[in-house]
């Protein structure tokens, strides 16, 4: 491992893979500090590494405590457990249940899964815009884009905690949690657009535009959707009703 | 401090957090759990307009959802902590069917072993009464309106408007009464009596319900019928009510039957909502707020156990 020093005279060792899990632990958590406090050459340094796996596990741990918060309070209402001031065993309907379990375990493979995707976007977006880079570099400087919402991840848990106690709490829960997750969401937005220009060597202005073709891309594909849906029921109606 | 420093603690508070949450939610959780000691008296609520669904959010004007009460009685049911059920009634009645669900799902409760007290608080008429009769006490307070014990059917004529709106109705059937209760026109003789026999079928089913709930004769129950309300001390002396006393003493009594005592715990049954409940009061079914709900109108033309407003 070699090491050297930031502009602050931080030490900062990212010229080769760290061996030991301890190492990978501090190179995770310099990386992760890093993205938050200075991303450009964070997550230009993480592309350069190519910290595929370190952005995997990124993106796992924060869909996981998500889904871990999620499940702890679905179990508890679930079988009753929880008190009836709360979402106590709302689910008479064992399917409805099935349903919600689904729904929260498939949190863990979506994350991953929609980074992925991401990336792939971001990186055609980026070179039909000429940008010019490594896919696996984009994979991973995207992957710690994400960062902000490992931070909002426990507030998840926090709304689930405040759901228990009733009612009007969990409406509190909801003021501070959507604000938290809007503003994750611009940062995260912000951060992708950083990653993009630093992997591929595009100007702010045209990893913007990359940013902007991958939400074109995302819109297209939920009007899509959403047209294909109302189809469905369109037809189920005219079905029913003949 | 060394960046990696920087995100060792953010990580660290962040697991810590979750920790902390999934601890909070286990904690709060078990302190109101189905354990030995958590035997509890189950609240539930008919409150306002018993409908089969009601929005239920912060704009809502709420009612009596049949679906999320009859789901609340069968959790009741089913959960072996609870002791007992205290419905707790103040509602002006509402349509047949929703009605006869909830007291159909009151009667499976009881005979599962769960005793049922319903409590009435201003008012419990009608449809409101109907889906106590079945339970083991009714505790009611001196001034509370009950009885209304009948069957009303409105169908708004709207003949004379339409003519001063210029609209004519272009009506197509495949029977005689097909349209019979549409607005356009007033009902016919034949129709009034069509409407009649089916008032009589579900007033036969009301008078059976209470026959059979409070163990009264059926003809000390046919005089009872006719529709007109009585106050809670009224309803003590002619047997539609078994006790006088406020929510307090209704609790007490529910715990005294259930053999918790005179002060047991009582968990109310709220409905789950998530943030677009909440807002836009989805409720149960997410049908959200509509003008007629707002404003209180009831476009449908049906069988009401009779909807009475009390006082100004």
């Amino acid at each position: 491992m070699v090491g050297q020093a930031d502009e602050s005279g931080n030490e900062y060792q990212a010229t080769e893979s760290p061996v030991s899990w301890e190492q990978r632990f501090w190179q995770f958590s310099q990386d992760v500090a890093g993205t938050l406090l200075r991303p450009a050459e964070t997550l230009r340094d993480i592309g350069r590494r190519e910290a595929i796996i370190s952005a995997l596990a990124l993106v796992v741990l924060f869909s996981g405590i998500s889904v871990v918060t999620q499940l702890v309070s679905w179990v508890l209402s679930t079988t009753g457990i929880a008190g009836f001031d709360s979402p106590a065993m709302p689910y008479a309907d064992q399917s409805i249940a099935a349903t919600q379990l689904t729904g929260i375990l498939w949190g863990v493979v979506w994350a991953p899964v929609a980074w992925t995707l991401m990336a792939v976007a971001l990186y055609a977006a980026a070179y039909f815009l000429g940008g010019r880079g490594r896919f696996a570099a984009v994979w991973a400087a995207t992957g710690f884009a994400l960062t902000p919402q490992l931070i909002v991840a426990p507030l998840t848990g926090v709304n689930q905690m405040l759901g228990v106690l009733g009612t009007g709490w969990q409406l509190f829960g909801w003021i501070v949690l959507l604000p938290a997750t809007v503003g994750a969401f611009i940062w995260t937005v912000v951060l992708s657009m950083i990653a993009i220009r630093e992997t591929m060597g595009l100007s702010t202005g045209r990893a913007i535009g990359s940013l902007a073709i991958l939400f074109a891309l995302i819109l297209m594909i939920v009007v899509l959707i959403v047209c294909l849906v109302g189809m469905m029921f369109v037809a189920l109606g005219l079905v029913r009703g003949s | 401090m060394q960046l990696r420093w920087v995100g060792a603690i953010v990580i660290g508070l962040v697991l810590l957090t979750t920790v902390a949450c999934i601890g909070g939610i286990v904690l709060i959780g078990v302190t109101q759990s189905d354990t030995p000691g958590g035997d509890h008296v189950a609240v539930i609520n008919v409150h306002g307009q018993i409908t089969t669904r009601a929005p239920e959010g912060l704009f809502a004007t709420g009612g009596a959802s049949a679906e999320r009460i009859i789901d609340q009685l069968e959790q009741a049911g089913e959960n072996s902590s609870v002791k007992a059920v205290l419905l707790h009634v103040d509602s002006p009645g509402g349509a047949v069917v929703p009605s006869q669900q909830i007291h159909d799902a009151v009667v499976r409760v009881r005979d599962g072993g769960t005793p049922v007290v319903a409590y009435f608080g201003n008012s419990a008429t009608s449809g409101g009464y109907y889906v106590s009769a079945p339970a083991d006490l009714i505790v009611a307070n001196a001034g509370t309106i009950t009885g209304s014990i009948g069957v009303i059917t409105q169908v708004p004529n709207l003949e004379d408007l339409y003519d001063k709106l210029g609209i004519e109705m272009q009506t197509i059937t495949t029977g005689e009464y097909k349209d019979m209760m549409q607005p356009a026109r007033p009902l016919t003789e034949e129709e009034r009596e069509i409407i009649a026999e089916i008032q009589e079928e579900s007033l036969d089913d009301f008078v059976d319900a209470i026959v059979s709930g409070r163990d009264l004769d059926e003809e000390e129950v046919r005089e009872l019928a006719d529709g007109r309300i009585f106050t809670g001390q009224q309803g003590v002396e002619n047997g539609l009510v078994d006790e006088l006393g406020d929510y307090r003493d209704a609790v007490r009594l529910t715990g005294e039957l259930a053999d918790l005592g005179d002060d047991p715990d009582v968990r109310e049954y709220t409905q789950t909502q998530d943030f677009w409940d909440l807002v836009l009061g989805g409720g149960v079914d997410g049908s959200g707020i509509s003008l007629p709900s707002i404003f209180d109108i009831d476009l449908d033309p049906r069988d009401m156990y009779l909807e009475l407003k009390y006082g100004g």
